[in-house]
């Protein structure tokens, strides 16, 4: 067992909005800046349009303009047929402040007091409609919530899902919004948005890219980690998950580690392996490193809670992607609950400048 | 990816307004009996109709709010992998997923008074929890489809069979009552006060439900191999997404019947049955029909419909794992049940809603369709058949 197997994607346009900047390694490098109050960084009216955009929750704007600069990055998910456009809505933490105003509006006021503009959202997934709406994304719309890790299992979901014929170009959106103060508070916020596609059909087309994407999912029960019996059996199957993702290599491949780990025995597993893999014989030592500093999206917070978002991994994809021509990337991400993903990132030749592949 | 492989079902298991077990299900679908809807025992459910029908025997204190929807599906799952004769032992020798669909996760925690105020956990953790109780190292998915949820669980679980990355999925959806999810309902005007009645003509609305679906799937090639006779196959699982309005559905209907164009494949004609998404929404209703009309042709007013909401109420992002799960009942029966009766048919609904009796499905056409539509314009339609029967 070695996860979910997903097929290789192109990326061909990355989008972040963070309050940060809007660059993965703006986020990145920023991280342990304090966290602005959820709406003092980011201006629908600026970023989207004068209308249409207010009553729209913030996590849902945020995918939008995210979803924009994806395009002006180069993405083009109108180079396929509307109905062949699959949409990837990623998120743990969402909507979890409205859910906890409109609690309060009910238990309060009565359900009448709720605003119609919003109601819908209950329904988490209605995050990504203005988005498939805006892009015509007629193909489906798949919302991966698995706490932490949503981003990341998108990735191989939609690998899937094109392997399987269900669309010929993806758009994964990864969005989040703070914890409500009275939930704890805390969290991130901003949204990560590429646009994907099979490397045969972009190189078909003439598009750039930025890299491609290999992930697998996978999940480790954590009671089953208390024990010898358990622990080894997680080590050998990350061991195969971290071969089939890297495959055998020489002494002179060299691979930047990006890790969005907890304190979890999970993540312990996870980088005891991930270690093993790479520095084992015939492996090259590996650069391993925190994909942002404490207080960061997806940093120093606790499992369960805040730490439930999803966008520590996909800022991490992002950067690497995104990140000057150099070695191939692993980005690794892991839970306390048991989820565990791994994305393989190699960057194009030249993907400082422009690349017609 | 073997697109063609052949996917089966081994295993069914439900928990339903009407009790725990897929034989509890049946005998109510073949009774048919009018189920009028509970309201929850949440004294802060301020809203004009906190109806909902409730999964019985689970009371509020034998099982924390916090907790239920993660109950249902996990004693809906016992009873599938039972049924497909696999245990724990059996299962930790195979590659084993578990990919669940919700509307609503587990909400309970996270609304006042239903758990620990002032914390937060995630809300969709339902496979989560199914994978850690049952102890797979396997592949874990979450998804948030709305009421398609679990039509998009059953296609990802499909996949993840044909591509042969898991030997078994355990898959469906499940949901649980949450207050916010019906105060909402209630603001968008969206309630039957008197029941759920789908293709009745003064039908209100809908009712919610609690409940889970979950099926065993793997390909017919391990079944066999394990000794296991599935008498179903998942011929196929088909997504489309309206991206138009966020909670009408797309007024051409053009989306649903793509759908159900790629779930039938070119053989219309071998749909004997239809679960239909069916919520008893004004709209909904009619738009349904018509595109079952578009899909099937002039057969469409012949092929009987068991409308599984009428029986059950809305269970959300369980209802398409449900409506799979009776979609195998009829299929292992041979019989349609008669649907619960109507009082007049809205004749704007051309559909056939036998109530007289069981019925056999539509002459030489052994496949049921069930469809689902979620709010975001989500839909999904699945073609389950007898193995051995016609195909695509």
């Amino acid at each position: 067992m070695s996860g979910v197997s997903a097929a290789e994607l192109a990326v061909t346009g990355v989008g972040v909005v963070s309050p940060w900047g809007d660059s993965a390694e703006a986020a990145v490098v920023a991280g342990g800046s304090a966290m602005p109050g959820a709406g003092e960084w980011f201006s629908h009216r600026e970023r989207l349009g004068r209308r249409g955009y207010k009553y729209l929750p913030a996590a849902a704007q945020y995918a939008l303009a995210a979803a924009r600069g994806a395009v002006a990055d180069g993405g083009r998910p109108d180079a396929v047929p509307a109905e062949r456009r699959g949409l990837l809505l990623a998120t743990g933490t969402g909507l979890a402040a409205l859910f906890e105003a409109m609690d309060a509006t009910v238990t309060e006021e009565g359900a009448a007091a709720l605003s119609p503009a919003t109601a819908p959202y209950f329904a988490v997934n209605v995050l990504g409609n203005r988005l498939a709406a805006e892009f015509g994304l007629k193909g489906f719309s798949l919302t991966v919530a698995t706490a932490g890790t949503a981003a990341v299992d998108a990735l191989s979901a939609g690998a899937l899902a094109l392997a399987a014929g269900r669309c010929d170009s993806l758009v994964l959106a990864a969005t989040e919004e703070p914890l409500p103060p009275g939930r704890g508070g805390g969290g991130q916020q901003g949204s990560v948005v590429f646009t994907l596609e099979p490397p045969a059909a972009a190189r078909s087309r003439g598009a750039r890219v930025h890299g491609t994407v290999r992930a697998r999912s996978l999940f480790l029960p954590p009671g089953a980690l208390r024990d010898f019996e358990g622990r080894s059996r997680a080590a050998g199957l990350l061991a195969g998950a971290l071969t089939d993702l890297l495959g055998e290599r020489t002494r002179d491949d060299s691979v930047d580690v990006h890790l969005d780990l907890d304190g979890s025995t999970v993540s312990e597993a996870v980088a005891l392996a991930v270690a093993g893999a790479t520095t084992g014989a015939g492996r090259t030592a590996l650069g391993s490193h925190p994909t942002a500093p404490a207080g960061a999206p997806g940093t120093g917070l606790p499992a369960g809670a805040a730490g439930a978002g999803c966008l520590g991994g996909a800022l991490a994809v992002a950067h690497a992607v995104t990140a000057p021509h150099g070695p191939e990337r692993l980005v690794v991400c892991a839970s306390g609950a048991g989820h565990v993903a791994l994305v393989r990132v190699v960057p194009s030749p030249s993907s400082t400048g422009a690349v017609a592949c | 990816m073997n697109r063609e492989a052949e996917v089966v079902v081994t295993g069914i298991g439900a928990v339903t307004c009407h009790g725990a077990g897929a034989g509890t299900l049946w005998r109510a679908m073949t009774a048919a009996g009018v189920r009028l809807p509970d309201r929850p025992a949440d004294p802060l459910a301020r809203m004009e109709l906190p109806l909902i029908n409730l999964v019985p025997d689970l009371c509020p204190g034998a099982v924390p709010a916090a907790g239920r929807a993660s109950r249902f599906a996990s004693l809906a799952a016992a009873e599938a992998l039972s049924d497909a004769g696999l245990d724990a032992a059996s299962l930790s020798t195979l590659r084993t997923a578990v990919v669940l669909g919700s509307c609503m996760g587990e909400p309970g925690g996270n609304e006042r008074g239903r758990g620990t105020d002032g914390g937060w956990a995630p809300p969709f953790r339902l496979a989560t929890a199914l994978a850690a109780e049952l102890g797979l190292f396997a592949t874990v998915h979450d998804l948030g489809n709305a009421c398609a949820a679990g039509g998009y669980a059953l296609g990802v679980a499909a996949d993840l069979v044909r591509a042969g990355e898991a030997d078994v999925v355990i898959a469906g959806g499940s949901d649980a009552y949450s207050r916010v999810a019906l105060g909402c309902f209630n603001r968008l005007g969206a309630v039957d006060p008197e029941r759920c009645r789908p293709f009745e003509r003064d039908r209100a609305g809908t009712v919610f439900a609690e409940g889970a679906g979950i099926l065993v799937v793997e390909s017919a090639a391990h079944a066999r191999a394990r000794g296991a006779l599935p008498a179903v196959r998942l011929d196929a699982v088909a997504w489309s997404c309206d991206a138009d309005h966020p909670t009408a559905p797309g007024a051409d209907g053009e989306q649903i019947v793509r759908a159900m164009r790629e779930a039938v494949g070119g053989a219309p004609d071998t749909v004997g049955c239809v679960v239909p998404h069916g919520t008893g929404t004004r709209l909904n209703d009619v738009l349904e029909s018509r595109a079952l009309h578009r899909v099937l042709g002039p057969r469409a007013a012949r092929v009987p419909l068991f409308s599984l909401k009428a029986l059950l109420g809305h269970s959300g992002g369980a209802s398409a794992a449900l409506g799979a799960v009776a979609a195998a009942l009829i299929l292992r029966h041979g019989e349609i049940p008669p649907n619960v009766p109507l009082k007049e048919q809205d004749p704007e609904c051309a559909v056939l809603l036998p109530q007289d009796g069981p019925v056999p499905p539509a002459a030489g056409a052994g496949r049921v369709l069930v469809n689902a539509y979620g709010f975001g314009g989500n839909n999904a339609s699945l073609v389950l058949a007898r193995t051995g029967g016609e195909s695509r």
